[in-house]
């Protein structure tokens, strides 16, 4: 037999072992990229955003005990913002600036004034197409949905967000037409 | 009811379901199909104990990335693609760990012992081979892709790809012919 064939069938044999799919799967869902994708209003969730190194993680938000009860005002989008003077933490520091993002959420929470959140993906697509590789300066790595009386007082809220503490910025907006 | 032939989905509607809603039966059904070739693939050019740890990153970065696949290539190039781009940065790491050693201690560091103690004439062979003529031997020889296909999951001339593979399949024929030749005196 030729050698290379010898080589093809020896390399050829080498089948994966029976337990590396389930363990690439437990992986998979363990970082949240396999398993039913969460509703993004339902939940504020994510560790860093890969790339992004955005820091929040399993704060859930939902409706809050507060959100049957109209109030008067309206909602407000809390664009989350950071380019390359945000503060990006890693190891045990990324585990203590995850909690203190789920300290807010949870305090702005109980007071009915979150409506929801989301991580956004660092995978995202410009149209026009922009160059691949382009450096942004500026990139929005998440959002809290907000209600307020006011601009005023939505902007009095995001005050207290840790994303300011760290070097982030926060764009306040208000939603048309969307009362409280 | 009709008890026609089932029709299997092609890789790119298993995509758009992990993609869209992480669906768990699709990647298994994306994974069973590609996952024996990517195997042989990884152990071949990163070694045997590398191999399951390796073919789990592959995936995982696949996943991750799924959106930025565009389909302008089979999935499976793609997917190789990551493959290739995963075992250049163990073997790298390996290296660098090689040197490290060597330079404090000045013995061969366990890193390298490991992989060729014991190992078949096949791993000390593909060993001798520089990781690109190994890689396009591999995908070559092993899982069947044209020149012009390695050329892109490479980033390399189709000629260079023609001409690494003539000197890999010369290389492994030369080694092996000399280590499995019955030595002189031998029973």
């Amino acid at each position: 037999m030729d050698e290379l064939e010898s080589v093809r069938l020896e390399i050829g044999a080498q089948g994966p072992p029976p337990g590396l799919e389930r363990r690439v799967v437990d992986d998979l869902k363990r970082r949240r990229l396999l398993g039913p994708k969460r509703p993004a209003l339902a939940v504020f969730a994510g560790a860093a955003l890969a790339g992004a190194a955005l820091f929040f993680a399993g704060v859930f938000v939902g409706k809050s005990p507060a959100s049957g009860a109209a109030k008067p005002g309206g909602q407000f989008l809390l664009l989350l913002r950071e380019d390359s003077a945000f503060d990006r933490a890693e190891g045990a520091a990324h585990t203590a600036r995850v909690e203190e993002y789920r300290r807010w959420a949870g305090e702005i929470s109980r007071g009915g004034a979150l409506v929801g959140g989301a991580e956004l993906s660092p995978d995202s697509r410009d149209l026009p197409t922009r160059e691949r590789g382009r450096a942004q300066a500026d990139t929005i790595a998440g959002y809290f949905l907000i209600r307020a009386r006011s601009l005023d007082a939505a902007v009095q809220l995001a005050r207290g967000c840790p994303h300011l503490r760290h070097g982030g910025s926060i764009e306040v907006r208000p939603l048309r037409g969307r009362d409280g | 009811m009709m008890n026609g032939p089932e029709i299997e989905p092609t890789d790119r509607e298993l995509v758009a379901r992990v993609a869209e809603s992480g669906d768990e039966d699709a990647f298994r059904q994306l994974y069973r199909r590609h996952t024996p070739g990517l195997f042989r693939f990884v152990a071949a050019g990163a070694g045997r104990s590398a191999a399951e740890d390796l073919t789990q990153e592959v995936w995982v970065r696949a996943v991750k990335g799924l959106r930025r696949f565009r389909g302008e290539s089979a999935f499976k190039t793609w997917l190789f693609g990551i493959a290739v781009n995963c075992c250049r940065e163990f073997v790298r790491g390996r290296e660098w760990e090689r040197r490290v050693a060597v330079r404090t201690e000045g013995e061969e560091p366990a890193v390298a012992s490991q992989r060729v103690e014991g190992s078949l004439d096949l791993e000390r062979a593909l060993e001798t081979l520089p990781p690109g003529r190994l890689q396009v031997f591999l995908l070559h020889d092993l899982e069947g892709y044209t020149h012009e296909e390695i050329s892109g999951i490479l980033d390399i001339d189709v000629g260079t790809s023609k001409s690494q593979l003539f000197k890999a399949r010369a290389a492994l024929r030369d080694f092996l012919g000399a280590s499995r030749k019955p030595e002189k005196g031998a029973m």
